[in-house]
């Protein structure tokens, strides 16, 4: 696949609401406060362009990690920039003196388990809208540099392409504390994401 | 001068006094080569550890047949294949593994291939900074070839 067509665009973008809506809600059940949360952008991004499409070159970030299993394969990767990471920390665990990149077991369990509760009402909209199964991995958290941990996805599609198709939301819009949730879905869920709602590749 | 930064998947050369540079490598790997005589280096930033048919004709993606495309664009700018040494940089293990799956170890089997595929055409390697947990940003100076790693806490040059 080279490029989406406009009817694979906008039938990605209204998956991609469905699921970030989802997250959000469970987002802001949980912190109490109301989160406000991108369109999600749907594009074929080169490797070499994901990190700055994103918005997240040259940045560090704790980002938990998730396989996607069952019949849309993929990745999901949760990120959070040092700002938004205090942000929800603190809410958690005000008292914890918070060092972003040696963050402490019970931060990073705190961390991993809001990767948790987003990328699964993320998926479990995508599974009841798609009429799929999919189910996520236990989650991995690592604090690096984005190039670095977004590498991960991307050499998973590496052997079978060059371009990764980013199902891609952010959410805390309103400031510096910046928020994503993106899907990556494996070459044969993205065809078949497509057959699904019927849009064809030359539709 | 000659400053430029590549991404995934790419990869330059150029010669004194230019500088390659290279963000965020993961399990990615690192490929430097370098001619201490001509003053010409190379950088690949390779995903994975061999080419095969059907895996289309990006020669940087993949560790051997980023190594043989530099080789060629090195000795076009006059390096000698004699020369070249080489230093390998990245190959983490960026998230933490607990059922040792395939992809998790990507990084390791990258590593590998670039020790075997430089071995296999005699070319030395002269420095490595592999493996391990984090992120690592390259900068390669080819006045000298003096190769500099940033992570997110240490600076260090090999």
């Amino acid at each position: 696949m080279e490029k989406l067509n406009f009817n694979e665009q906008d039938l990605l973008t209204e998956v991609g609401t469905i699921g970030t809506g989802h997250a959000a809600t469970a987002m802001a059940d949980i912190l109490g406060q109301k989160i406000t949360i991108t369109v999600p952008n749907v594009e074929l991004v080169s490797f070499n362009r994901v990190a700055e499409y994103i918005g997240a070159s040259g940045s560090n970030l704790a980002c938990i990690y998730f396989d996607v299993l069952g019949d849309l394969p993929g990745t999901v990767l949760v990120m959070f920039t040092e700002n938004s990471a205090r942000r929800l920390l603190n809410t958690f665990m005000p008292d914890e003196p918070l060092i972003f990149l040696e963050l402490s077991q019970l931060q990073q369990s705190a961390l991993m388990e809001m990767g948790n509760i987003l990328s699964g009402a993320y998926l479990t909209a995508l599974a009841d809208f798609s009429n799929q199964r999919m189910s996520l991995s236990v989650p991995r958290l690592a604090v690096d540099m984005a190039e670095a941990m977004l590498s991960v996805p991307l050499i998973k599609l590496g052997s079978e392409t060059d371009r990764a198709l980013l199902i891609q939301a952010r959410f805390f819009e309103e400031s510096s504390n910046r928020g994503y949730i993106v899907f990556f879905p494996n070459q044969g869920a993205t065809t078949r994401l497509l057959e699904i709602f019927g849009v064809g590749s030359d539709g | 001068m000659d400053n430029y930064q590549i991404g995934m998947a790419q990869l330059y050369v150029a010669k004194s006094p230019g500088i390659i540079r290279s963000t965020g490598l993961g399990s990615c790997i690192g490929i430097i080569l370098y001619d201490p005589f001509a003053k010409v280096g190379g950088m690949a930033h390779a995903m994975l550890p061999k080419h095969r048919p059907g895996r289309g004709d990006n020669k940087a993606k993949y560790v051997d047949t980023a190594i043989n495309t530099m080789l060629e664009d090195m000795e076009a700018l006059g390096a000698g294949p004699m020369n070249i040494i080489a230093k390998l940089a990245g190959g983490a293990q960026m998230f933490p593994d607990s059922d040792k799956d395939s992809l998790m170890i990507i990084g390791e089997k990258n590593i590998a291939a670039a020790d075997e595929h430089l071995g296999t055409l005699g070319i030395p390697i002269v420095a490595k900074d592999v493996g391990g947990h984090s992120g690592r940003t390259l900068e390669l100076d080819c006045r000298d070839g003096t190769l500099y790693i940033k992570t997110v806490t240490t600076e260090t040059k090999i």
